[in-house]
Protein backbone atom coordinates (compact mmCIF):
# COMPACT_ATOMS: atom_id res chain seq x y z
CA UNK A 1 0.00 0.00 0.00
CA UNK A 2 3.01 2.84 0.88
CA UNK A 3 4.91 1.71 -1.93
CA UNK A 4 1.79 2.07 -4.53
CA UNK A 5 1.14 5.50 -2.47
CA UNK A 6 4.64 6.36 -3.11
CA UNK A 7 4.81 5.41 -6.58
CA UNK A 8 2.10 7.49 -7.17
CA UNK A 9 3.80 10.59 -5.35
CA UNK A 10 6.45 9.69 -7.69
CA UNK A 11 4.22 9.85 -10.83
CA UNK A 12 2.84 12.97 -10.10
CA UNK A 13 6.00 14.83 -9.33
CA UNK A 14 7.59 13.19 -12.26
CA UNK A 15 4.78 14.23 -14.73
CA UNK A 16 4.52 18.22 -13.87
CA UNK A 17 8.51 18.41 -13.92
CA UNK A 18 8.05 17.03 -17.57
CA UNK A 19 4.75 19.12 -18.28
CA UNK A 20 6.70 22.54 -16.84
CA UNK A 21 9.31 21.98 -19.72
CA UNK A 22 6.90 22.40 -23.09
CA UNK A 23 8.98 23.15 -25.90
CA UNK A 24 8.81 26.72 -28.02
CA UNK A 25 7.33 25.48 -31.59
CA UNK A 26 10.34 26.71 -33.39
CA UNK A 27 10.17 25.02 -36.20
CA UNK A 28 6.48 26.26 -37.07
CA UNK A 29 8.39 29.82 -35.91
CA UNK A 30 11.15 28.99 -38.73
CA UNK A 31 8.28 28.73 -41.01
CA UNK A 32 5.60 31.31 -40.12
CA UNK A 33 8.97 33.78 -40.06
CA UNK A 34 10.46 32.38 -43.58
CA UNK A 35 6.62 32.18 -45.25
CA UNK A 36 6.45 36.34 -43.89
CA UNK A 37 9.93 37.00 -45.40
CA UNK A 38 9.30 35.64 -48.65
CA UNK A 39 6.36 38.10 -48.91
CA UNK A 40 8.42 40.84 -47.82
CA UNK A 41 10.84 40.42 -50.71
CA UNK A 42 8.15 39.28 -53.29
CA UNK A 43 7.16 42.96 -52.69
CA UNK A 44 4.53 42.60 -50.51
CA UNK A 45 5.43 45.48 -48.53
CA UNK A 46 4.54 47.79 -52.30
CA UNK A 47 1.97 45.90 -53.69
CA UNK A 48 -0.40 44.98 -50.95
CA UNK A 49 0.88 47.69 -48.13
CA UNK A 50 -2.00 46.94 -45.56
CA UNK A 51 -2.03 42.95 -45.74
CA UNK A 52 1.51 42.90 -45.31
CA UNK A 53 1.52 45.03 -42.60
CA UNK A 54 -1.17 42.97 -40.54
CA UNK A 55 0.53 39.75 -41.43
CA UNK A 56 4.16 41.40 -39.63
CA UNK A 57 1.97 42.52 -36.60
CA UNK A 58 0.71 39.43 -36.51
CA UNK A 59 3.62 37.75 -36.28
CA UNK A 60 5.40 40.41 -33.80
CA UNK A 61 2.24 39.33 -31.48
CA UNK A 62 2.92 35.87 -31.90
CA UNK A 63 6.53 36.20 -30.68
CA UNK A 64 5.43 37.93 -27.72
CA UNK A 65 3.22 35.32 -26.01
CA UNK A 66 6.22 32.63 -26.97
CA UNK A 67 8.43 34.86 -24.92
CA UNK A 68 5.52 35.58 -22.20
CA UNK A 69 4.81 31.90 -22.26
CA UNK A 70 8.53 31.43 -21.79
CA UNK A 71 8.50 32.90 -18.55
CA UNK A 72 6.15 30.76 -16.93
CA UNK A 73 6.94 27.23 -15.52
CA UNK A 74 4.00 25.77 -17.15
CA UNK A 75 4.40 28.17 -20.39
CA UNK A 76 1.64 26.67 -23.06
CA UNK A 77 2.09 27.19 -26.91
CA UNK A 78 -0.79 25.16 -28.03
CA UNK A 79 -2.68 28.34 -29.29
CA UNK A 80 0.67 29.56 -30.79
CA UNK A 81 1.32 26.77 -32.97
CA UNK A 82 -2.23 27.47 -34.29
CA UNK A 83 -1.71 31.08 -34.91
CA UNK A 84 1.33 30.44 -36.20
CA UNK A 85 0.22 28.06 -38.63
CA UNK A 86 -2.43 30.58 -39.59
CA UNK A 87 0.66 32.86 -40.34
CA UNK A 88 2.09 31.07 -42.56
CA UNK A 89 -1.25 30.10 -44.48
CA UNK A 90 -2.10 34.06 -44.77
CA UNK A 91 1.56 34.49 -45.95
CA UNK A 92 1.29 32.57 -48.86
CA UNK A 93 -2.25 33.71 -49.75
CA UNK A 94 -0.01 37.12 -49.33
CA UNK A 95 2.52 35.87 -51.57
CA UNK A 96 -0.26 34.59 -54.33
CA UNK A 97 -1.96 38.17 -54.32
CA UNK A 98 0.75 39.70 -54.07
CA UNK A 99 2.09 38.02 -57.49
CA UNK A 100 -0.61 38.72 -59.26
CA UNK A 101 -1.12 42.34 -58.46
CA UNK A 102 2.49 42.67 -59.72
CA UNK A 103 1.37 41.00 -62.87
CA UNK A 104 -1.80 43.31 -63.04
CA UNK A 105 0.20 46.60 -62.70
CA UNK A 106 2.83 45.45 -64.86
CA UNK A 107 0.80 44.55 -67.65
CA UNK A 108 -1.34 47.48 -66.90
CA UNK A 109 1.65 49.30 -67.56
CA UNK A 110 2.80 47.47 -70.62
CA UNK A 111 -0.61 47.96 -71.93
CA UNK A 112 -0.26 51.72 -71.66
CA UNK A 113 3.36 52.14 -73.03
CA UNK A 114 2.31 50.04 -75.93
CA UNK A 115 -0.54 52.74 -76.18
CA UNK A 116 1.81 55.35 -75.87
CA UNK A 117 4.59 53.86 -78.38
CA UNK A 118 1.79 53.66 -80.84
CA UNK A 119 0.00 56.80 -80.71
CA UNK A 120 3.86 58.33 -80.38
CA UNK A 121 4.82 56.90 -83.93
CA UNK A 122 1.27 57.88 -85.35
CA UNK A 123 1.59 61.62 -84.27
CA UNK A 124 5.33 61.41 -85.46
CA UNK A 125 3.73 60.56 -88.88
CA UNK A 126 1.22 62.81 -88.88
CA UNK A 127 3.99 65.61 -87.83
CA UNK A 128 5.96 64.32 -91.68
CA UNK A 129 2.98 64.10 -93.54
CA UNK A 130 1.91 67.85 -91.94
CA UNK A 131 0.86 70.66 -94.72
CA UNK A 132 4.70 71.83 -96.03
CA UNK A 133 5.65 75.15 -96.28
CA UNK A 134 4.85 78.16 -93.70
CA UNK A 135 1.62 77.92 -92.63
CA UNK A 136 1.84 76.07 -89.27
CA UNK A 137 5.70 75.68 -88.96
CA UNK A 138 5.58 77.37 -85.56
CA UNK A 139 2.82 75.01 -83.92
CA UNK A 140 4.98 71.99 -85.70
CA UNK A 141 8.16 73.75 -84.25
CA UNK A 142 5.86 73.16 -80.79
CA UNK A 143 4.54 70.10 -81.46
CA UNK A 144 7.61 68.53 -82.23
CA UNK A 145 9.08 69.75 -79.07
CA UNK A 146 6.25 67.38 -77.26
CA UNK A 147 6.48 64.07 -78.73
CA UNK A 148 10.70 64.43 -78.42
CA UNK A 149 9.60 64.97 -74.43
CA UNK A 150 7.19 62.37 -74.58
CA UNK A 151 9.86 60.22 -76.42
CA UNK A 152 12.16 60.91 -73.72
CA UNK A 153 9.15 59.95 -70.95
CA UNK A 154 8.49 56.64 -73.09
CA UNK A 155 12.30 55.72 -72.50
CA UNK A 156 12.60 56.60 -68.92
CA UNK A 157 9.39 54.61 -68.56
CA UNK A 158 11.00 51.38 -70.09
CA UNK A 159 13.99 51.66 -67.69
CA UNK A 160 11.23 51.85 -64.80
CA UNK A 161 9.88 48.76 -65.68
CA UNK A 162 13.32 46.89 -66.13
CA UNK A 163 14.52 47.92 -62.56
CA UNK A 164 11.17 46.64 -61.37
CA UNK A 165 9.90 50.69 -60.28
CA UNK A 166 6.27 49.35 -61.74
CA UNK A 167 3.99 52.26 -60.09
CA UNK A 168 6.45 55.01 -60.72
CA UNK A 169 6.76 53.59 -64.56
CA UNK A 170 3.21 53.78 -64.53
CA UNK A 171 2.05 57.08 -63.49
CA UNK A 172 4.92 58.34 -65.98
CA UNK A 173 3.64 56.59 -68.99
CA UNK A 174 -0.40 57.48 -67.83
CA UNK A 175 0.92 61.55 -68.42
CA UNK A 176 2.37 60.86 -71.52
CA UNK A 177 0.10 59.29 -72.98
CA UNK A 178 -2.27 62.25 -72.18
CA UNK A 179 -0.12 64.23 -73.43
CA UNK A 180 0.53 62.63 -76.59
CA UNK A 181 -3.16 62.07 -77.61
CA UNK A 182 -3.44 65.32 -77.35
CA UNK A 183 -0.94 66.11 -80.01
CA UNK A 184 -2.50 63.48 -81.99
CA UNK A 185 -6.00 65.24 -82.07
CA UNK A 186 -4.26 68.35 -82.72
CA UNK A 187 -2.00 66.90 -86.24
CA UNK A 188 -5.35 65.23 -86.72
CA UNK A 189 -7.52 68.48 -86.97
CA UNK A 190 -4.24 70.24 -88.65
CA UNK A 191 -4.63 67.42 -91.65
CA UNK A 192 -8.34 67.41 -91.92
CA UNK A 193 -8.42 71.15 -92.29
CA UNK A 194 -6.01 71.06 -95.46
CA UNK A 195 -8.20 68.56 -96.58
CA UNK A 196 -11.30 70.57 -96.15
CA UNK A 197 -9.96 73.62 -98.21
CA UNK A 198 -8.91 70.62 -100.94
CA UNK B 1 11.55 -4.50 2.94
CA UNK B 2 12.04 -1.06 4.26
CA UNK B 3 11.58 -0.46 7.48
CA UNK B 4 9.91 2.22 9.43
CA UNK B 5 12.83 5.03 9.26
CA UNK B 6 12.84 4.29 5.58
CA UNK B 7 9.40 5.54 4.93
CA UNK B 8 9.76 8.45 7.45
CA UNK B 9 12.86 9.25 5.51
CA UNK B 10 11.34 8.87 2.08
CA UNK B 11 7.72 10.88 2.92
CA UNK B 12 10.39 13.60 4.75
CA UNK B 13 12.25 13.71 1.01
CA UNK B 14 8.95 13.74 -0.74
CA UNK B 15 7.64 16.57 1.76
CA UNK B 16 10.92 18.64 0.93
CA UNK B 17 10.55 17.64 -2.86
CA UNK B 18 7.07 19.18 -2.88
CA UNK B 19 7.37 21.97 -0.25
CA UNK B 20 10.77 23.44 -3.02
CA UNK B 21 8.46 22.32 -6.08
CA UNK B 22 5.51 24.74 -4.79
CA UNK B 23 7.82 27.27 -3.51
CA UNK B 24 9.55 27.05 -7.48
CA UNK B 25 6.24 27.53 -8.63
CA UNK B 26 5.35 30.37 -6.74
CA UNK B 27 9.12 32.24 -7.44
CA UNK B 28 8.69 31.34 -11.21
CA UNK B 29 4.85 32.74 -11.18
CA UNK B 30 5.86 35.95 -10.01
CA UNK B 31 8.77 36.30 -12.21
CA UNK B 32 6.66 35.57 -15.24
CA UNK B 33 4.59 38.52 -13.78
CA UNK B 34 7.58 40.83 -14.06
CA UNK B 35 7.59 40.30 -17.88
CA UNK B 36 7.04 43.30 -20.08
CA UNK B 37 3.99 41.53 -21.83
CA UNK B 38 2.16 44.58 -21.78
CA UNK B 39 4.89 47.54 -22.41
CA UNK B 40 6.05 45.60 -25.32
CA UNK B 41 2.24 45.03 -26.65
CA UNK B 42 1.84 49.01 -26.49
CA UNK B 43 5.39 49.15 -28.38
CA UNK B 44 4.21 47.22 -31.24
CA UNK B 45 1.07 49.05 -31.48
CA UNK B 46 2.43 52.55 -31.37
CA UNK B 47 4.21 51.48 -34.16
CA UNK B 48 1.64 50.27 -35.84
CA UNK B 49 -0.40 53.75 -35.03
CA UNK B 50 2.76 55.52 -36.29
CA UNK B 51 3.28 53.67 -39.28
CA UNK B 52 -0.88 54.28 -40.61
CA UNK B 53 -0.20 58.04 -40.03
CA UNK B 54 2.78 57.98 -42.60
CA UNK B 55 5.86 57.63 -40.79
CA UNK B 56 7.58 55.80 -42.41
CA UNK B 57 7.75 58.55 -45.51
CA UNK B 58 7.12 61.26 -43.43
CA UNK B 59 9.25 60.48 -40.26
CA UNK B 60 11.10 58.05 -41.49
CA UNK B 61 14.49 58.63 -39.15
CA UNK B 62 12.38 58.54 -35.95
CA UNK B 63 10.32 55.28 -36.84
CA UNK B 64 13.06 53.96 -38.02
CA UNK B 65 14.58 54.38 -34.11
CA UNK B 66 11.90 53.33 -32.97
CA UNK B 67 11.42 49.92 -34.76
CA UNK B 68 14.99 49.45 -33.49
CA UNK B 69 14.35 49.59 -29.94
CA UNK B 70 11.26 47.42 -30.22
CA UNK B 71 13.34 44.98 -31.99
CA UNK B 72 16.07 45.35 -29.41
CA UNK B 73 13.63 45.04 -26.89
CA UNK B 74 12.50 41.90 -28.23
CA UNK B 75 16.12 40.49 -28.42
CA UNK B 76 17.03 41.19 -24.63
CA UNK B 77 13.77 39.87 -24.05
CA UNK B 78 14.62 36.89 -25.29
CA UNK B 79 18.24 37.02 -23.93
CA UNK B 80 16.66 36.93 -20.32
CA UNK B 81 13.83 34.27 -20.47
CA UNK B 82 16.71 31.88 -21.33
CA UNK B 83 18.85 32.98 -18.02
CA UNK B 84 17.10 30.91 -14.89
CA UNK B 85 14.37 32.40 -13.53
CA UNK B 86 15.62 33.98 -10.26
CA UNK B 87 18.25 35.93 -12.37
CA UNK B 88 15.85 37.43 -15.06
CA UNK B 89 15.84 41.07 -14.85
CA UNK B 90 13.68 42.65 -17.64
CA UNK B 91 14.36 46.18 -16.48
CA UNK B 92 16.48 46.67 -19.44
CA UNK B 93 13.18 45.55 -21.80
CA UNK B 94 10.79 47.75 -19.97
CA UNK B 95 12.97 50.79 -20.53
CA UNK B 96 13.85 50.02 -24.01
CA UNK B 97 9.99 49.44 -24.80
CA UNK B 98 8.59 52.58 -23.22
CA UNK B 99 11.18 54.17 -25.32
CA UNK B 100 9.77 52.76 -28.71
CA UNK B 101 6.49 53.89 -27.63
CA UNK B 102 7.51 57.65 -26.66
CA UNK B 103 9.59 57.66 -30.08
CA UNK B 104 6.98 55.75 -32.06
CA UNK B 105 4.34 58.62 -30.74
CA UNK B 106 6.44 61.83 -31.49
CA UNK B 107 7.14 60.11 -35.05
CA UNK B 108 3.70 59.75 -35.57
CA UNK B 109 2.76 63.22 -34.28
CA UNK B 110 5.73 64.87 -36.63
CA UNK B 111 4.35 62.57 -39.52
CA UNK B 112 0.53 63.83 -39.18
CA UNK B 113 2.15 67.62 -39.37
CA UNK B 114 4.93 66.79 -41.57
CA UNK B 115 2.06 65.30 -44.26
CA UNK B 116 -0.16 68.04 -43.56
CA UNK B 117 2.94 70.47 -44.44
CA UNK B 118 4.30 68.49 -47.63
CA UNK B 119 0.39 68.68 -48.69
CA UNK B 120 0.19 72.83 -48.64
CA UNK B 121 4.19 73.02 -49.61
CA UNK B 122 3.13 71.38 -52.33
CA UNK B 123 -0.27 72.58 -53.83
CA UNK B 124 1.78 76.33 -53.03
CA UNK B 125 4.78 75.28 -55.42
CA UNK B 126 3.05 73.99 -58.04
CA UNK B 127 0.64 77.01 -58.12
CA UNK B 128 3.78 78.66 -58.47
CA UNK B 129 4.95 76.38 -61.21
CA UNK B 130 1.88 76.94 -62.76
CA UNK B 131 2.33 80.11 -62.42
CA UNK B 132 6.10 80.30 -64.01
CA UNK B 133 4.93 78.16 -66.88
CA UNK B 134 2.20 80.87 -68.20
CA UNK B 135 5.18 83.42 -67.52
CA UNK B 136 7.59 81.72 -69.83
CA UNK B 137 5.34 81.09 -72.39
CA UNK B 138 3.76 84.88 -72.40
CA UNK B 139 7.58 85.94 -72.23
CA UNK B 140 9.24 83.20 -74.91
CA UNK B 141 6.86 81.80 -76.64
CA UNK B 142 6.88 83.61 -79.72
CA UNK B 143 10.55 83.49 -79.89
CA UNK B 144 12.92 81.63 -81.98
CA UNK B 145 13.96 79.44 -79.25
CA UNK B 146 16.50 77.00 -80.37
CA UNK B 147 15.37 73.03 -80.37
CA UNK B 148 16.75 72.14 -76.88
CA UNK B 149 15.27 74.87 -74.75
CA UNK B 150 11.87 73.83 -76.43
CA UNK B 151 11.98 70.32 -75.92
CA UNK B 152 13.16 71.26 -71.82
CA UNK B 153 10.10 73.71 -71.81
CA UNK B 154 7.66 70.79 -73.08
CA UNK B 155 9.21 68.11 -70.37
CA UNK B 156 8.62 70.52 -67.75
CA UNK B 157 5.32 70.57 -69.09
CA UNK B 158 5.27 67.24 -68.96
CA UNK B 159 6.47 66.86 -65.37
CA UNK B 160 4.11 69.05 -63.70
CA UNK B 161 1.16 66.69 -64.66
CA UNK B 162 3.11 63.80 -63.63
CA UNK B 163 3.24 66.38 -60.38
CA UNK B 164 -0.90 66.70 -60.22
CA UNK B 165 -1.32 62.92 -60.51
CA UNK B 166 1.31 62.24 -57.48
CA UNK B 167 -0.88 64.93 -55.38
CA UNK B 168 -3.88 63.36 -56.35
CA UNK B 169 -2.62 60.17 -54.76
CA UNK B 170 -1.89 62.02 -51.41
CA UNK B 171 2.00 61.29 -52.60
CA UNK B 172 3.24 64.29 -51.41
CA UNK B 173 6.26 63.63 -50.87
CA UNK B 174 7.50 62.42 -54.29
CA UNK B 175 5.18 65.72 -55.48
CA UNK B 176 7.86 67.55 -53.62
CA UNK B 177 11.09 65.47 -55.07
CA UNK B 178 9.91 66.16 -58.83
CA UNK B 179 9.01 69.76 -58.32
CA UNK B 180 12.45 70.05 -57.03
CA UNK B 181 13.60 68.21 -60.14
CA UNK B 182 11.08 70.39 -62.69
CA UNK B 183 11.88 74.26 -60.97
CA UNK B 184 15.50 73.72 -61.13
CA UNK B 185 14.96 72.76 -65.09
CA UNK B 186 12.56 75.91 -65.75
CA UNK B 187 15.24 78.23 -63.93
CA UNK B 188 17.63 77.34 -66.28
CA UNK B 189 15.72 76.97 -69.06
CA UNK B 190 14.52 80.70 -68.35
CA UNK B 191 17.89 81.81 -67.70
CA UNK B 192 18.93 80.26 -71.04
CA UNK B 193 15.93 81.98 -72.68
CA UNK B 194 16.56 85.73 -70.98
CA UNK B 195 19.83 85.58 -72.02
CA UNK B 196 19.15 85.15 -75.92
CA UNK B 197 17.07 88.00 -75.25
CA UNK B 198 19.27 90.05 -72.94
CA UNK B 199 22.22 89.89 -76.08
CA UNK B 200 20.14 90.88 -78.40
CA UNK B 201 19.00 94.26 -76.52
CA UNK B 202 23.04 94.80 -76.49
CA UNK B 203 22.11 96.49 -79.80
CA UNK B 204 19.30 98.61 -78.13
CA UNK B 205 20.24 101.99 -77.73
CA UNK B 206 22.04 101.79 -81.89
CA UNK B 207 18.58 100.89 -82.32
CA UNK B 208 16.91 104.01 -80.02
CA UNK B 209 19.45 106.16 -81.75
CA UNK B 210 18.43 105.20 -85.73
CA UNK B 211 14.48 105.38 -84.73
CA UNK B 212 14.94 108.64 -82.80
CA UNK B 213 16.83 110.21 -86.07
CA UNK B 214 14.34 108.86 -88.57
CA UNK B 215 11.91 110.34 -86.59
CA UNK B 216 12.99 112.99 -86.58
CA UNK B 217 13.62 113.48 -90.31
CA UNK B 218 10.16 112.68 -91.00
CA UNK B 219 9.40 115.48 -88.97
CA UNK B 220 11.53 117.65 -91.18
CA UNK B 221 10.97 116.48 -94.01
CA UNK B 222 7.00 115.52 -93.25
CA UNK B 223 7.22 112.79 -95.22
CA UNK B 224 6.43 108.89 -94.37
CA UNK B 225 8.36 106.34 -92.37
CA UNK B 226 8.22 102.70 -91.69
CA UNK B 227 9.25 101.38 -88.15
CA UNK B 228 9.50 97.91 -88.20
CA UNK B 229 10.00 96.83 -84.59
CA UNK B 230 10.43 92.75 -84.66
CA UNK B 231 10.30 91.81 -80.76
CA UNK B 232 6.59 93.88 -80.60
CA UNK B 233 6.06 92.39 -83.68
CA UNK B 234 5.04 95.79 -85.34
CA UNK B 235 4.96 97.87 -88.31
CA UNK B 236 4.59 101.91 -87.33
CA UNK B 237 3.78 104.00 -89.72
CA UNK B 238 4.93 108.05 -89.06
CA UNK B 239 3.82 111.39 -90.99
CA UNK B 240 5.75 114.39 -89.87
CA UNK B 241 7.25 112.77 -86.91
CA UNK B 242 4.04 111.53 -85.45
CA UNK B 243 3.00 108.25 -85.19
CA UNK B 244 0.33 107.16 -87.37
CA UNK B 245 -0.51 103.75 -87.57
CA UNK B 246 0.55 100.41 -86.04
CA UNK B 247 0.12 97.23 -87.52
CA UNK B 248 0.67 93.55 -86.37
CA UNK B 249 3.65 92.02 -88.65
CA UNK B 250 5.23 88.55 -89.62
CA UNK B 251 8.78 87.77 -89.90
CA UNK B 252 10.92 85.40 -91.24
CA UNK B 253 11.27 82.67 -88.67
CA UNK B 254 14.69 82.64 -87.85
CA UNK B 255 13.63 86.69 -86.38
CA UNK B 256 15.66 87.03 -83.70
CA UNK B 257 19.09 88.46 -84.69
CA UNK B 258 20.03 90.38 -87.89
CA UNK B 259 19.97 88.72 -91.38
CA UNK B 260 23.82 87.47 -92.56
CA UNK B 261 22.76 85.25 -95.88
CA UNK B 262 20.15 83.78 -98.02
CA UNK B 263 17.94 81.53 -96.92
CA UNK B 264 18.38 81.65 -92.95
CA UNK B 265 15.00 82.99 -92.46
CA UNK B 266 16.36 86.01 -91.12
CA UNK B 267 14.53 89.38 -91.74
CA UNK B 268 17.16 92.21 -91.92
CA UNK B 269 17.59 95.03 -89.48
CA UNK B 270 18.93 98.51 -90.32
CA UNK B 271 18.38 101.54 -92.20
CA UNK B 272 16.07 101.03 -95.68
CA UNK B 273 14.08 102.49 -98.04
CA UNK B 274 11.31 101.51 -100.40
CA UNK B 275 12.49 100.94 -104.10
CA UNK B 276 9.59 99.60 -105.94
CA UNK B 277 5.99 99.23 -104.88
CA UNK B 278 3.80 96.07 -106.68
CA UNK B 279 0.91 94.94 -107.45
CA UNK B 280 -1.50 92.93 -108.90
CA UNK B 281 0.21 90.52 -111.34
CA UNK B 282 3.13 91.43 -110.08
CA UNK B 283 3.72 90.00 -106.78
CA UNK B 284 1.63 86.51 -104.99
CA UNK B 285 1.33 88.05 -101.98
CA UNK B 286 -1.43 90.97 -102.75
CA UNK B 287 0.70 94.15 -102.51
CA UNK B 288 4.63 94.65 -101.96
CA UNK B 289 7.10 97.22 -101.43
CA UNK B 290 10.37 96.21 -102.44
CA UNK B 291 13.23 97.35 -99.78
CA UNK B 292 17.02 97.79 -100.71
CA UNK B 293 18.55 94.77 -98.66
CA UNK B 294 21.14 94.42 -98.80
CA UNK B 295 22.04 97.98 -98.47
CA UNK B 296 26.29 99.13 -98.50
CA UNK B 297 26.41 98.35 -94.35
CA UNK B 298 24.91 94.22 -94.98
CA UNK B 299 27.52 93.90 -98.07
CA UNK B 300 29.90 95.26 -95.58
CA UNK B 301 28.99 92.81 -93.11
CA UNK B 302 28.43 89.98 -95.68
CA UNK B 303 31.73 90.35 -97.34
CA UNK B 304 33.48 90.12 -93.54
CA UNK B 305 31.82 87.12 -92.29
CA UNK B 306 32.59 85.29 -95.69
CA UNK B 307 36.31 86.20 -95.30
CA UNK B 308 36.42 85.01 -91.52
CA UNK B 309 34.57 81.81 -92.67
CA UNK B 310 31.37 82.43 -90.37
CA UNK B 311 29.52 82.48 -94.02
CA UNK B 312 30.29 79.36 -96.27
CA UNK B 313 31.54 80.70 -99.79
CA UNK B 314 28.87 80.38 -102.12
CA UNK B 315 26.06 81.76 -100.85
CA UNK B 316 24.79 85.02 -101.43
CA UNK B 317 23.83 88.16 -98.77
CA UNK B 318 20.33 87.36 -100.26
CA UNK B 319 17.89 89.59 -101.63
CA UNK B 320 13.86 90.41 -102.34
CA UNK B 321 13.14 91.34 -98.95
CA UNK B 322 9.93 93.19 -99.20
CA UNK B 323 6.62 94.68 -96.74
CA UNK B 324 4.06 92.43 -98.77
CA UNK B 325 -0.02 91.56 -97.71
CA UNK B 326 -1.09 87.55 -96.51
CA UNK B 327 -0.31 88.29 -93.27
CA UNK B 328 -2.07 87.80 -90.14
CA UNK B 329 -1.48 84.15 -89.57
CA UNK B 330 -0.10 84.81 -86.10
CA UNK B 331 3.31 83.45 -86.34
CA UNK B 332 6.36 83.96 -88.20
CA UNK B 333 6.79 82.59 -91.51
CA UNK B 334 8.48 84.53 -94.04
CA UNK B 335 12.07 83.66 -95.71
CA UNK B 336 12.16 87.11 -93.86
CA UNK B 337 10.19 89.54 -95.64
CA UNK B 338 7.83 91.61 -93.65
CA UNK B 339 4.09 90.31 -94.07
CA UNK B 340 1.53 92.67 -92.81
CA UNK B 341 -2.80 91.42 -93.37
CA UNK B 342 -4.07 93.26 -96.62
CA UNK B 343 -6.21 95.36 -95.35
CA UNK B 344 -3.20 96.93 -93.38
CA UNK B 345 -0.60 96.39 -96.39
CA UNK B 346 -3.57 98.92 -97.79
CA UNK B 347 -2.94 101.51 -95.57
CA UNK B 348 0.74 100.88 -96.24
CA UNK B 349 0.68 100.56 -99.61
CA UNK B 350 -1.36 103.65 -100.02
CA UNK B 351 1.22 106.01 -97.72
CA UNK B 352 4.29 104.81 -99.13
CA UNK B 353 6.52 105.84 -102.05
CA UNK B 354 9.49 104.86 -103.94
CA UNK B 355 12.17 105.90 -101.37
CA UNK B 356 10.13 106.08 -98.01
CA UNK B 357 12.72 105.19 -95.68
CA UNK B 358 12.16 101.96 -93.50
CA UNK B 359 13.82 101.41 -90.49
CA UNK B 360 13.97 97.35 -88.88
CA UNK B 361 15.10 97.44 -85.55
CA UNK B 362 14.98 94.75 -82.92
CA UNK B 363 12.69 96.97 -80.23
CA UNK B 364 11.78 100.49 -79.85
CA UNK B 365 11.40 100.03 -76.22
CA UNK B 366 13.93 99.14 -73.70
CA UNK B 367 14.05 95.61 -72.38
CA UNK B 368 12.29 95.99 -69.07
CA UNK B 369 9.24 97.36 -71.41
CA UNK B 370 9.00 94.51 -73.47
CA UNK B 371 9.36 92.38 -71.13
CA UNK B 372 6.06 94.14 -68.94
CA UNK B 373 4.52 94.38 -72.31
CA UNK B 374 5.10 90.63 -72.91
CA UNK B 375 3.39 89.42 -69.49
CA UNK B 376 0.53 91.58 -70.80
CA UNK B 377 -0.08 89.28 -73.70
CA UNK B 378 -2.99 87.42 -73.65
CA UNK B 379 -2.35 83.74 -74.20
CA UNK B 380 -4.69 81.95 -76.52
CA UNK B 381 -6.29 78.63 -74.88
Amino acid sequence: MKNKFFSAIVLVAFTLFVSSCAKVPQAELDAATAAVELARTQGAEQYLPAEFTALQDSLNAVKETIEAQKGKMFGSFGEVKTRLANISEQSVLVSTLTENRKAEVLAETNALLSDLNSVLATAKDLLATAPKGKEGAAAMEAISAEISAVEIVAAEATTLIGQGNIFEAHDKVKTALEKINSVKEELEAVHAKVGRRR
Amino acid sequence: MLTKRSFNFIYLLMAVLLLGAVAFYILNQHSAGEQPVEEIRLAREALAASREAGAMIYASERFQSAEELYDSAMVIWQRENQKWFPLRNYSQVLSLAESSVALAYAAQQSAVATSKDANLLSAGRLRDLDAKIIRFEKVYSSLPLPESLRNDFSRIKLVTEEIRLARSRQQYKRAIELLDTVQNLLASTETDANSLVIRYFENFESWELLVKTEIEQSKITGKALLVVDKLSGKLMVYKNGKLRHSFAAEFGSNWLGDKLHQGDKATPEGSYFVTRKKERGNTIYYKALLIDYPNKADLIRYQNNVANGTIPRGIGAGNLIEIHGHGGRGYHWTDGCIALEDRDMDVVYAISGVHTPVVVVGSTVPYSEWYQNQLLVEQED
